[in-house]
């Protein structure tokens, strides 16, 4: 008995010590994808010190604002309706929609569109909830936005801070791989708005293809959140696409025949861009439905 | 026996959340007031950090849009040191030749991934001091 005891109590402080570095997603492992020189470099420098290395995807509120200040117009029929909430019914898919109605969320409130920015932030707290997720927004916030429900910097603010805690409450009662999925559930809904809203002969639209191609920069983080959950069996298949994907962001730039000063809409591979925005479509149905 | 290892546990499960959350309220209560007239993009960025530990971020920052970088630590914690630069080490900010300021604004005029490293400022008088405490690295945009 006294020495189960023991082995209770030795097992109690090896779990404290090691709930210490939970917060970390990566070590230093993971410079093993920044290149050799960067990685010499910064090992280097950091040799005697402990690094956490984490890796930031962009939030739906930054894509959002991006699509936004490209001047494209609004679109309604781009949300991932209402009507779909009841199909969602197990923790992943939940945890995905809730992903993408945070992206919607964000794309609403920042084109002032208030009334579908009240009834999606419904749907997100009221998913968030039935995943576990507690006091995503405060009391005293959810009173303000009865009064002031046409102020948009409430509204996203109140958005960042259901994304904020949902995220972040998943990752503390160590569901990662749902985290991971409520994470590119929000990058993969923007990407379809944007790519949605775009019309790749269009050249008032040159600056939106610039930020959609500029997002081939986030897959290093999306690639690093999937990996860390790649045995789950819903985001196996995310993965192979997100590789996909990649290659086809690389395609996407003319590296030869362009002519100095062009525009930078004559760079862009306008069968591989479609190709692109096809296969975030696919990606989105996989995902929504 | 049941008793012991259901306590262990349980014990274990709510030092774990409440470290965790209590980072959380830090960051959203001391760090997020410092984004002033830029908006939380909703990331939190967090972690409990040792002196001798050093935490980096890597994220894309994209053309078109101003940004807010503000870092913080709790009290009783040695000064944030913290710098940024881009994917070929180029120094973009170092608060050492700004004061040790906590904040930095910043626009790009092409999308780059940028790396945040953040450690602390050596100190002679470490008595005074926590060993580790929660440190945040929080993101603004302006609307």
């Amino acid at each position: 008995m006294s020495s189960m005891r023991k082995i209770i109590w030795s097992l109690e402080i090896i779990l404290l010590f090691n709930s210490c570095n939970l917060f970390s997603s990566k070590k230093n492992k993971e410079q093993v994808s920044e290149g050799e020189l960067l990685e010499y470099q910064l090992m280097k420098e950091n040799a005697d010190k402990m690094k956490r290395i984490f890796f930031v995807l962009p939030s739906p509120i930054e894509i959002s604002l991006l699509i936004k200040k490209s001047g494209v117009h609004f679109r309604e029929d781009l949300l991932n309706s209402m009507e779909n909430l009841p199909g969602y019914s197990t923790s992943s898919s939940r945890a995905i929609a809730l992903g993408v109605y945070c992206a919607d969320l964000s794309y609403a409130s920042l084109n002032e569109q208030y009334q579908i920015s009240i009834e999606y932030m419904n749907v997100s707290r009221s998913l968030a909830e039935s995943l576990g997720i507690l006091r995503t927004v405060g009391q005293d916030k959810v009173r303000l936005l009865e009064s002031n429900v046409t102020n948009k910097e409430l509204i996203v603010d109140i958005v960042s801070e259901i994304y904020m805690e949902s995220n972040q409450q998943l990752r503390e009662q160590d569901r990662y791989s749902l985290s991971a999925l409520m994470l590119i559930g929000g990058w993969v809904e923007c990407m379809y708005i944007a790519t949605q809203s775009v019309n790749p002969n269009e050249k008032s639209h040159e600056e939106l293809i610039k930020q959609i191609l500029d997002q081939k920069l986030s897959l290093e983080s999306i690639k690093t959140v999937l990996q860390d959950n790649q045995a789950d069996p819903i985001i196996k298949p995310i993965y192979q696409n997100v590789l996909q994907l990649e290659k086809l962001f690389e395609m996407s730039i003319k590296t030869s025949d362009m002519k100095e000063g062009a525009d930078f809409i004559d760079s862009v591979d306008e069968l591989v861009f479609v190709q692109l925005v096809a296969k975030i479509g696919d990606m989105r149905d996989y995902l929504v439905h | 026996m049941k008793y012991y290892l259901l306590s262990a546990l349980l014990a274990f499960f709510f030092s774990v959340n409440l470290v965790f959350s209590q980072c959380r309220d830090f960051a959203k209560e001391h760090c997020k007031p410092k984004l002033e007239n830029y908006i939380h993009d909703g990331n939190y960025n967090g972690a409990v950090l040792n002196q001798d530990e050093e935490v980096e971020l890597h994220k894309a920052f994209f053309s078109g849009q101003k940004y807010r970088v503000v870092v913080g630590c709790e009290d009783n914690m040695p000064t944030i040191h913290f710098k940024i630069t881009d994917s070929d080490l180029n120094v973009i900010f170092d608060n050492e030749d700004s004061n040790y300021t906590d904040f930095f604004d910043f626009e790009l005029d092409e999308a780059k991934t940028l790396i945040i490293s953040l450690d602390f400022v050596k100190n002679e008088d470490i008595e005074s001091e926590e060993k580790s405490g929660c440190v945040s690295i929080l993101f603004g945009l302006k609307l």
